[in-house]
């Protein structure tokens, strides 16, 4: 089959990923405008939405390895900060959302520190445990929460000098489309750089082996405590950004199922992703809304009122088969894929040229530092055109010592 | 068995042995001196006879929730997996054994025996279908396949059974009148019956780990997998009876729990949520620890909610958080686990 290839960072590579994302903004733009009706607009909404919680819990399990299903309970944190502050107390929606991340980002802190010293499944339990205790809490201090009667508020106002027209009917849910897609974006981007930066280092390092993160100089304690923190204020942002969207809370809306559902989202998008929480928040509402939807429509169970039901078997069976056939997820499929049709080469690491030996020498002269080297020896020179990038072989055999993900495909 | 060490040569078993039984025994001292104090604070402000009638009820639910523990405890002695499915597996058998009495007409007792055959087979089909293929190190994986079963059988549960709750005949004689009196206090068959039920399945248990080739092959691959492989013991088959043997036991569990709850989809869900309170108290792979950490969990939620009302009904929850995240923190073991120890 004929393929592409391409060098990372060469012309064509920049204009490719330049064109994929001017295509994906361009689609998310004018996707409330394509069309009229209310539901579907608030559905993609819903899908930003989910998309931030999943990219939380992403960050925690898919990058630090920290599994928690107790992520139900910082959404709900987030969303009671946010219409507490609304109806109580008159805040304009916007501003609560700084609020309730800091009291996530605390929350997510507390739920850290246990996880210093309990690990793999022990911690599981624990964050089991903090997904059943906040519908007990939101019930027991009801005269905060509104208990079992829930909690509503008026719609978030629009402001005037928005070029979306508020008086045609999907005026209003366009604009909160726009605002919680900006704010989601905005969101994704800070996640994109904290994976990219230090500390998301770190994070991976943690995730990969422990022992090793540690032996290497990486703060183990500090970085588990900032990734449930984290995890947890995307969490709370998902939370407002849901009220935002729909100013409705119940004490039922945020327990163990939804975590469970986030974790669906989280595997069927792909966990070690950031893009990934994107198909995630597609599958996890298609999930919950349409499938109910069609059973209901079809009629297949009859018109029994548990026939929603049949939404937990096929997730359930969803996530089985996700983990047996695809364990890396939608997006890791799609990569695949790509890679039958485009190879992309990635580009050799800056300054690569001095570790090149001169003459026999080993590669890197780890028993004496390059500052003590004799003045009168020769500058490392570039080698010749064609030689290996590295000598990728093992003496005395023939066999390549690894094979690059690439070839794979 | 002998438990003193001797001075002169003492065998680095027996001293180990002899360590972890002090760590044992100061752990119960500590937990039984907070119940005592407690308990005395409570004589004194509510009588006695409340004060043991409270204790009765207390742990005639604490057994219970020992028992779906056990379960628990049966499966993560093997291989180190948490069954977070487990409740609702439980689940699923009462409903089996609720059908089986309201449709067939069978008396409760075989109706309970036929439900706990049929979820020791589905047990160990699921552990051949979706656990095994998995290293138990990979812990999202198993996360991920115990949580799509949590799910998949609620909802098949909700699917086929519906939301609403119903009842479920007790299996021993129940009701307002069926009690021993002792003085003020009323011993209810229900509490006397769990007792048994609990004393058989722990003896049986014991027995089957003892004096059998499935219990030694059992405790092989407990000791190590490794180990249990080189020696020739089919460790496949060994956690797949094992995880036959929880699911019975949870089922029997359930089919106890159900006549004082109801019988609905999520019955076993808060019920979990204490077993891993109690397992945890336990030690998550001792068998007795995890009988002895139900009880007391149980015990501590019927006292504290029942002097303390101010705590509100579903403090349990709460208080299991904390029993999980304190003994988690503090002491990781439990009251009777072993230590574990990693090479690095």
């Amino acid at each position: 089959m004929a393929r592409i290839t391409l060098t990372e960072g060469s012309r064509q590579h920049r204009a490719l990923q330049m064109g994929i994302a001017a295509i994906g903004a361009l689609v998310v733009l004018t996707l409330p405008l394509l069309t009229d009706e209310v539901g579907a607009i608030e559905t993609f909404t819903q899908i930003a939405c989910y998309a931030v919680a999943i990219l939380g819990l992403g960050l925690l399990t898919g990058y630090t390895g920290q599994i928690s299903i107790g992520m139900s309970a910082f959404v709900g944190l987030g969303a009671y900060t946010t219409i507490i502050l609304v109806v109580d107390h008159g805040w304009p929606y916007l501003a609560t959302i700084p609020v309730g991340i800091v009291l996530c980002l605390i929350a997510g802190a507390l739920v850290g520190i246990p996880a210093l010293r309990i690990r793999g499944l022990y911690l599981v339990t624990v964050t089991l445990a903090v997904a059943a205790l906040f519908p007990v809490l939101v019930h027991r201090f009801s005269d905060l929460t509104g208990g079992t009667d829930g909690k509503f508020a008026q719609d978030m106002e629009v402001p005037t000098w928005t070029p979306v027209d508020p008086y045609v009917r999907a005026g209003v849910p366009r604009l909160h489309y726009y605002i919680i897609v900006l704010i989601a974006a905005l969101a994704f981007l800070v996640a994109w750089n904290v994976v990219r930066s230090r500390v998301g280092r770190a994070m991976l390092a943690v995730r990969d082996s422990e022992l090793s993160a540690s032996a290497n100089g990486v703060p183990v304690a500090r970085v588990k405590v900032f990734a449930f923190a984290l995890s947890a204020a995307y969490g709370g942002l998902a939370g407002s950004l849901l009220v935002i969207q729909a100013p409705v809370v119940s004490e039922t809306r945020f327990d163990l199922f939804l975590s469970v559902f986030l974790l669906v989202g989280l595997i069927v998008g792909g966990s070690g992703t950031i893009i990934g929480a994107i198909p995630g928040a597609i599958a996890f509402v298609a999930l919950r809304t349409y499938i109910a939807d069609w059973t209901e429509a079809l009629g297949l169970l009859g018109a029994r009122a548990e026939s929603g039901q049949i939404v937990g078997v096929i997730s359930g069976l969803l996530l089985l088969l996700f983990v047996f056939l695809l364990p890396g997820g939608l997006v890791d499929g799609l990569g695949t894929l790509r890679r039958r049709f485009l190879v992309v080469i990635p580009r050799p690491p800056a300054g690569w040229q001095q570790y090149i030996p001169a003459s026999g020498a080993p590669a890197i002269a780890h028993d004496h530092p390059v500052t003590e080297r004799p003045t009168g020896s020769r500058p490392p020179v570039p080698p010749p055109a064609d030689a290996p990038l590295v000598s990728a072989r093992v003496p005395g055999t023939t066999a390549p010592l690894q094979r690059t993900s690439h070839e794979k495909g | 068995m002998t438990t003193t060490v001797s001075a002169a040569s003492p065998r680095p078993v027996d001293v180990l042995r002899a360590d972890r039984r002090r760590t044992a025994m100061t752990n119960i001292a500590v937990v039984a001196g907070l119940l005592a104090a407690f308990s005395i604070w409570a004589i004194w402000s509510g009588g006695l006879s409340l004060y043991l009638q409270r204790v009765l009820d207390g742990t005639r639910n604490g057994v219970l929730y020992g028992m779906v523990a056990l379960a628990l405890v049966i499966v993560f002695k093997a291989t180190k997996v948490i069954n977070f499915a487990q409740g609702a597996m439980a689940m699923f058998g009462t409903f089996v054994a609720a059908t089986l009495i309201t449709s067939w007409n069978l008396p409760v007792a075989l109706a309970v025996l036929i439900a706990m055959a049929l979820s020791a087979a589905a047990g160990a089909g699921i552990e051949r279908a979706v656990i095994r293929p998995f290293d138990p190190d990979n812990h999202l994986g198993i996360v991920i396949v115990t949580l799509s079963l949590y799910m998949a059988i609620n909802a098949t549960a909700a699917l086929v059974w519906g939301n609403d709750p119903r009842g479920f005949p007790s299996l021993f004689p129940a009701g307002g009148d069926n009690y021993l009196a002792l003085g003020d206090i009323r011993l209810y068959y229900t509490t006397l019956g769990s007792w048994a039920t609990i004393a058989l399945v722990v003896v049986a248990l014991h027995l089957m780990l003892a004096r059998t080739r499935m219990g030694l092959a059992f405790r092989a691959v407990a000791n190590s997998v490794e180990n249990a492989r080189l020696i020739g013991v089919d460790v496949g088959r060994t956690v797949q009876q094992s995880w036959a043997i929880a699911a019975a036991v949870g089922t029997l569990a359930g089919c106890l729990l159900a006549p004082m709850t109801n019988l609905d989809p999520v019955f076993m869900d808060k019920v979990l949520v204490y077993s891993f309170a109690a397992a945890t108290l336990g030690g998550l792979d001792s068998i007795s620890g995890s009988v002895l950490g139900g009880v007391i969990v149980g015990l501590t939620i019927a006292l504290l909610t029942g002097y303390l009302p101010g705590l509100g009904g579903e403090f349990g929850i709460a208080l299991a958080f904390f029993v999980i995240i304190a003994v988690l923190q503090f002491r990781p073991a439990g009251l009777l686990g072993r230590k574990s120890q990693e090479r690095v």
